[in-house]
């Protein structure tokens, strides 16, 4: 792995002589100090988010939690607000990025909720606290000493980048020279032969988490008194570009493997991506395929990594069909509360008139439910839901028929998933780092061939399936229904329904039983693409418009309602009506939250608690009906 | 024993804090039934006790949630809901999301309010939310931008989106003129929102045609910040080196504007680059004062969230009405409609000279 650092130095080089070759500006001090400088926080977050992916968890809660620090170091030492010293401020915000850390590690740890549930629940909250704690106001006047910290220069070298490259270095020093790192690496390689090994497992977790929500104070410390102005929005989607960094730095997904040397330059180079476009004076028309380019380069960099499947298999704890009953009671709790305080959103046609907007989510979900029982993930669903409409757009604005066009869509959708299904098959990359490369390729193409413009005016025959009911029931909802009975008999009775769930326990084990392996994970990526396809002539159909940004953030919702099912990231595990509960659950508690308080922040809160405690809740269950496997230990637990 | 303490604790927790979390919000909202946010239509008649007339439900949806220019509409909102004693929902997606802001939309027109007042982010996306909501015999009106015309009855007009684009050239035009004596020939760029914002890229538009009045400016780049504003800080600095002959930028999201501000105030090119776009007054005060932005653009957002309130009051009980020409707009007194759409009033430019005079 220390070769991919080394790579990453050589591109890096490489490009930046490139550059500089056409534009010598771009090597002029200013720049580069301004390039180095802008990236210095994304460089401690991702460092910080490695220690607790290495040592195999995720913390997808760090862009959020960026926010909310930022937010609460500017009311802090605003003048006009607490108007504490910069010192006191600066240590609240680094000890409560701890802190919240410290409660990501425990969820996961004591709570034994999955890690990417419980940071999937506390991105959410994180969202919200901060929204309320700006109160839809800026943070402009931070005091000087404070704006020091972001702007001010030792040496000629700013201090974000003096403290980057030595949280950097420290990184590399404590992961290979420390107990710590060798622990790191122990527990995300094997939990249980750390275990054996005397290592605990659990301290070492909460400790990679604690240290994360550190970093992510220090990145916040040194990287938001660069800006004038603080405001809710700083911090969103870092998490994205620090999960990237990370795996274009070689950090295996699955923990155990990776350098933080590799991170730090990933971080660097993607970093520049941007900036050398500018540099490069493509103009305006190259902006349009900006994002597409960036996608290109993700994708280039991960099929570099043919590490491939690997890493122990969880054990299939309990039975493979997770009980529905636990989120079947969470909705009919929340369906009572709302009824209790609002009784017409429940009884008159508020609900029906609602469900159309569920139309896509529902659709996504049932594919999505398929490709993480067979072990992986779709983070593109909601790209490839833009190209196919963006498609099918440009086709009916070239005279072809709905149904033409519509086909398009679909035959795109499926294209795009067929590209997911074959990178994670015949080149056997990670999903979750194949998704995350095309989730940009796709929606990078989609405004580039769009060239970011709304297609709009689609045929009243198409626009009326929108409003359309038959027998009462939307017919947008239609192939959402169709879509879920089916892989419902699909995974109850048919051989093949067991074989994909038997790859997502043990794909190793699959292959020795002779099992279709690749067939059924290409299968299912392909389904997952097709459904984005429809699910782009359902948004035309109900919207009217075919756009490049449409379904931005949609595979949040349906992965969370996938999980909020009872489908179990680690694959195998999970049921069809779960999923259908989870959908149903999101869509109710977002129309009500919204239909009754009017605060679209309280939204996020409620949602991020109610994931965390219906997963809390789904696992008490399973633990009490299904006692045994699940709860007897590998081996005694062994305190160092 | 323990395990199932702990796990005894946790599902306790968790039911306490949901339990808790309910009833902490159900009960900040009976205490004030009356207040211009929350409540419901059962709830407003139950408090209105016997009276037969029904409080007047108007909803008021800005493009994105929570930032400063929506806030301060909102507070003129408020202040002409509270003269008017009507029950005010002011709400939008905090992230800018057209089809969130759609699904408000739909979710209002299923509760049965008496008007929406919508600023569409993106207009073709809101369309039919909006005629849905119409042929439910909701009122629908625009403010702050404007939709298709055949999705609301009038529009509060602040400013067009040519006005707006054009005011950005001519400003920015000025602005550099003052400062290096007559312009030379020079290169100027837009940091804007994101490449699929229609409301920006419909400024674009009109920005791009009143440069065709100023050939020595070329329009280089137009780039977006994705709302972002390190993104945007970036972008601009990389602008600066990489274009020696630029003069000017417009940032055109609510936050790429304070970061090229920023940028620029940064860089070695202070005084020479020259930025401008749209912005709360209060927000770039301090911007403008140490000199590093010379003009802001805006208008009275306080009154134009005021506007809207009264024309969507005027509208419901049937004081306006198409072909109207006037209307009497509370403290703003009496107002011009043109054709269908009600006039705020004039672009405001502030500069250190009059910046000061404003407070929202």
């Amino acid at each position: 792995m220390r070769s991919r650092a080394f790579a990453l130095a050589v591109a890096i080089v490489l490009s930046t002589l490139g550059v500089s070759l056409v534009n010598p500006g771009f090597l002029s001090p200013a720049s580069l100090v301004g390039l180095l400088s802008s990236m210095a926080p994304i460089v401690i977050v991702a460092i910080g988010l490695a220690l607790v992916v290495i040592c195999g968890e995720i913390d997808i809660s760090v862009g959020t939690m960026f926010g909310t620090l930022a937010a609460v170091l500017a009311v802090l030492a605003s003048p006009s607000h607490a108007g504490l010293p910069a010192w006191a401020a600066v240590g609240i915000v680094i000890g409560g990025g701890a802190a919240a850390g410290f409660v990501n590690g425990a969820l996961t740890v004591w709570g034994r909720v999955p890690s990417i549930v419980a940071t999937l629940g506390t991105m959410s909250i994180f969202r919200g606290v901060t929204e309320f704690i700006l109160g839809g106001n800026w943070v402009t006047d931070l005091p000087a000493d404070l704006r020091y910290l972001g702007t001010g220069a030792v040496v000629g070298v700013p201090i974000c980048v003096w403290v980057a490259t030595v949280v950097a270095l420290a990184g590399v020093v404590l992961s290979r020279r420390s107990r710590v790192g060798v622990r790191l690496f122990a527990v995300g390689d094997h939990a249980e032969a750390a275990r054996m090994s005397r290592v605990g497992v659990n301290t070492t977790k909460l400790m990679a988490f604690t240290l994360c929500g550190m970093l992510v104070g220090v990145a916040v410390a040194v990287g938001v008194p660069r800006l004038s102005v603080v405001e809710a929005g700083v911090g969103v989607g870092m998490e994205l570009a620090a999960v990237t960094a990370i795996v274009v730095g070689g950090v295996s997904i699955r923990g155990g493997v990776g350098s933080l040397a590799g991170v730090a330059l990933a971080a660097v180079m993607l970093g520049m991506l941007r900036s050398m476009l500018v540099f490069l004076k493509l103009g305006e028309a190259a902006t349009f395929w900006e994002q597409a380019i960036q996608g290109v380069c993700i994708l280039a960099a991960v099929l570099y990594d043919r590490g491939g499947v690997r890493g122990a298999d969880a054990p299939l704890a309990g039975s493979a069909r997770t009980n529905p009953l636990p989120i079947a009671g969470v909705l009919a709790m929340v369906l009572m509360i709302a009824w209790w305080m609002a009784p017409e959103f429940v009884e008159g046609g508020a609900q029906a008139s609602l469900l159309p907007q569920v139309a896509e989510v529902a659709l996504l979900a049932v594919p999505m439910a398929l490709v993480i029982l067979a072990g992986g993930i779709d983070l593109s669903v909601g790209a490839s839901m833009a190209l196919a409409a963006v498609f099918a757009g440009m086709a009916f604005e070239r005279g072809a028929p709905p149904v033409v066009a519509a086909s398009v869509a679909v035959v795109t959708g499926c294209a795009c998933g067929m590209v997911n299904g074959f990178f994670v098959t015949r080149a056997r990359i990670h999903p979750l780092v194949v998704t995350l490369a095309t989730m940009a390729l796709f929606r990078g193409l989609a405004e580039g061939f769009s060239a970011a413009r709304a297609i709009s005016g689609f045929t009243q025959g198409w626009t009326a399936l929108g409003t359309a009911r038959v027998l009462g029931v939307p017919v947008v909802l239609m192939p959402a229904l169709v879509a879920a009975a089916v892989a419902a008999v699909f995974l109850a009775k048919s051989t093949w329904g067991f074989a994909l769930r038997a790859t997502g326990v043990s794909e190793r084990a699959a292959r020795y039983c002779a099992l279709p392996v690749d067939g059924l994970k290409f299968l299912a990526y392909s389904l997952s693409g097709g459904a984005a396809g429809v699910a782009a002539c359902l948004f035309i159909a109900r919207r009217n418009t075919a756009k490049a940004d449409i379904g931005l953030g949609i595979e949040l919702d349906v992965i969370t309602a996938c999980l909020l099912g009872g489908i179990s990231l680690t694959g195998g595990r999970g049921g069809i009506v779960g999923v259908v509960l989870g959908v149903a659950l999101i869509h109710e508690i977002r129309q009500f939250v919204a239909w009754r308080w009017y605060h679209d922040e309280l939204i996020h809160i409620v949602l991020g608690v109610l994931l965390i405690g219906s997963v809390m809740l789904a696992t008490f269950v399973r633990s009490r009906l299904a006692r045994g496997p699940v709860r007897v230990p590998m081996v005694p637990k062994v305190t160092d | 024993m323990i395990l199932n303490m702990t796990r005894r604790f946790f599902i306790g927790a968790t039911v306490g804090i949901m339990a808790s979390l309910t009833g902490s919000l159900s009960g900040c909202d009976q205490k004030t039934p009356a207040t211009s946010k929350g409540g419901t239509g059962a709830e407003s008649t139950t408090a209105s006790g016997g009276e037969t007339t029904k409080r007047l439900r108007i909803a008021m949806l800005p493009k994105k949630k929570g930032v400063p220019y929506f806030t301060s509409c909102s507070k003129g909102a408020e202040e002409a809901a509270k003269e008017l004693n009507i029950e005010l929902i002011y709400d939008g997606p905090t992230d800018g999301s057209p089809e969130k802001a759609a699904s408000m939309i739909e979710r209002w027109t299923a509760q049965g309010v008496d008007v929406i007042a919508v600023s569409p982010n993106d207009p073709k996306v809101l369309a039919p939310a909006m005629r849905a909501a119409r042929a439910k015999g909701i009122k629908v009106i625009t403010w702050d931008a404007d939709g298709d015309t055949d999705c609301r009855e009038f529009m509060v007009n602040q400013a067009t989106s040519k006005d707006i684009g054009f005011a950005l050239v001519d400003t920015l035009v000025k602005d550099i003129g003052r400062g290096v004596g007559k312009y030379e020939e020079g290169d100027v760029a837009i940091v804007t929102a994101t490449l699929t914002a229609a409301n920006q890229n419909e400024w674009i538009g009109f920005m791009k045609e009143r440069l065709k009045d100023h050939p020595k400016l070329h329009l280089v780049e137009i780039k977006p910040s994705n709302e972002d504003q390190r993104m945007a800080f970036q972008v601009t600095t990389d602008l600066i080196s990489a274009y020696p002959k630029l003069r000017g930028i417009w940032g055109i999201s609510s936050v790429s504007f304070p970061a090229a501000a920023e940028a620029i105030k940064q860089s070695s090119k202070k005084g020479q680059i020259f930025v401008t776009g749209l912005s709360t007054p209060n927000d770039m005060k301090p911007a403008v004062k140490e000199g590093h932005v010379e003009s802001v653009i805006l208008w009275n957002t306080v009154d134009l969230g005021y506007l809207t309130i009264q024309a969507a009051h005027a509208l419901a009980k049937g004081e306006l009405k198409a072909g109207a020409t006037t209307m009497k707009a509370g403290r703003l007194g009496e107002k011009k409609i043109d054709g269908d759409k009600i006039l705020l009033g004039d672009i405001l430019v502030f500069t250190k000279d009059n910046i000061d005079n404003f407070d929202f």
